[in-house]
């Protein structure tokens, strides 16, 4: 019996408080909008907490109403390695990774979770090209260029990389599920009475141990996005300053050459005034002015 | 002493003191950063190459307008300058 993850509880892996579970209203802004981010929602930076909650909870209702073998066919279109068990959440992380518009392969219902995911909802007897063309236009024009940019890259990459006669894919296979999984009688089966139960307490403690390391170290990496955020914030910052500074300095520098311009065209304006008409000045001229005596 | 000009003094001795500032603070800024990022221990190198991925991140297009006011800055400069 598969358990999904409850729509007002970020999972463990995902909330930087998994620790002690909290709801989302709970959660301060900045993790909240990398939950909503890690769920494929554009969340603007200055969004409001009550608009990011709200955008946040209407995507977890959209993952309730997904069906789990629709998006199983869109992680095995992708060919993302995952456990069949794997609960809708993380199956949904996966997919909004993606930012393909060519759906040749994947079933219709999976095309559909798709594009519900990406904010457009399916109309009732929408033809499959229908839908595909109003996902491909929904694409913004950076996010085309950028698609585009990729995959150039990729083909040039991959003629480099790939040997001549690539092979095609295999078939896809889900990763095995955890074998911890097994019954306590397979297990007592296995090991005895005694070294079945010692191996189950042992693998709870270790399962303990090891969910605990691994919030940690999700806590740890989210600390240091957050500290690689900032100082990415700070060079920003900085780069702009020295920038202004070099425009100031490049300001003065004008001035200063206005000011030496002007001195000179007054000089030869007040040195040609005292020679007189037809007389020979003292002023000084630019090169190009200078002409030899007849 | 008809013919000196102070003006052209202020401005030649103007040129080179602005000129041996800006070089002597690039010097001093290139051997800094120098001396710092040659030292060999295992923080320096996370560090170099830490600085070596936040260069590389910075977006041209962020600062793309303060890089034409530059461009611009420079062209009306090199007129004046040309205008000498």
């Amino acid at each position: 019996m598969m358990s999904e993850t409850p729509p007002e509880l970020p999972s463990a892996a995902t909330s930087a408080a998994a620790a002690a579970p909290r709801s989302l209203s709970e959660l301060p802004l900045d993790e909240l909008r990398r939950y909503g981010q890690d769920l494929g929602l554009d969340l603007a930076v200055d969004l409001p907490q009550g608009e990011t909650l709200r955008l946040v909870r209407q995507r977890q209702e959209l993952m309730l109403e997904l069906e789990r073998d629709a998006l199983l066919d869109v992680v095995v279109w992708l060919r993302e390695p995952v456990r069949k068990s794997e609960s809708k959440e993380a199956l949904v992380r996966r997919i909004t990774r993606c930012t393909r518009v060519r759906f040749e392969g994947l079933s219709e219902r999976g095309l559909h979770a798709v594009a519900r995911l990406r904010g457009i909802e399916p109309l009732p007897d929408e033809p499959r090209a229908d839908l595909e063309r109003r996902l491909h236009r929904a694409e913004t024009l950076w996010q085309k260029v950028r698609r585009k940019r990729r995959e150039v890259m990729g083909g040039m990459i991959d003629k480099l990389l790939s040997p001549p006669d690539g092979e095609a894919a295999g078939e896809y296979h889900f990763l095995p599920e955890d074998p911890a999984a097994r019954s306590l009688r397979t297990q007592i089966e296995d090991e005895g009475v005694v070294g079945g139960i010692a191996r189950r307490l042992r693998g709870v403690a270790d399962d303990y141990v090891r969910e605990k390391l691994d919030e940690i170290e999700v806590r740890i990496d989210r600390k240091l996005d957050e500290i690689d955020r900032r100082l990415g914030e700070w060079r920003d910052r900085e780069v702009s300053n020295r920038l202004r500074i070099i425009k100031i300095t490049l300001v003065v520098t004008i001035l200063v050459a206005l000011l030496s311009l002007s001195y000179d065209w007054a000089k030869s304006r007040v040195g040609s005034a005292d020679a007189g008409p037809g007389g020979s000045s003292g002023a000084v001229l630019r090169p190009s002015e200078r002409t030899a005596p007849d | 002493m008809g013919g000196f000009d102070f003006f052209h003094l202020f401005r030649f001795m103007l040129a080179i003191f602005a000129t041996a500032y800006t070089l002597i603070g690039i010097g001093q800024f290139a051997w800094q950063w120098r001396r710092d990022s040659a030292a060999a221990g295992r923080g320096e190198a996370l560090m170099r190459r830490y600085l070596i991925v936040q260069f590389l991140r910075i977006k041209t297009r962020r600062f793309l307008w303060d890089l034409l006011e530059i461009a611009a800055l420079l062209a009306v400069l090199f007129y004046l300058v040309g205008r000498h």
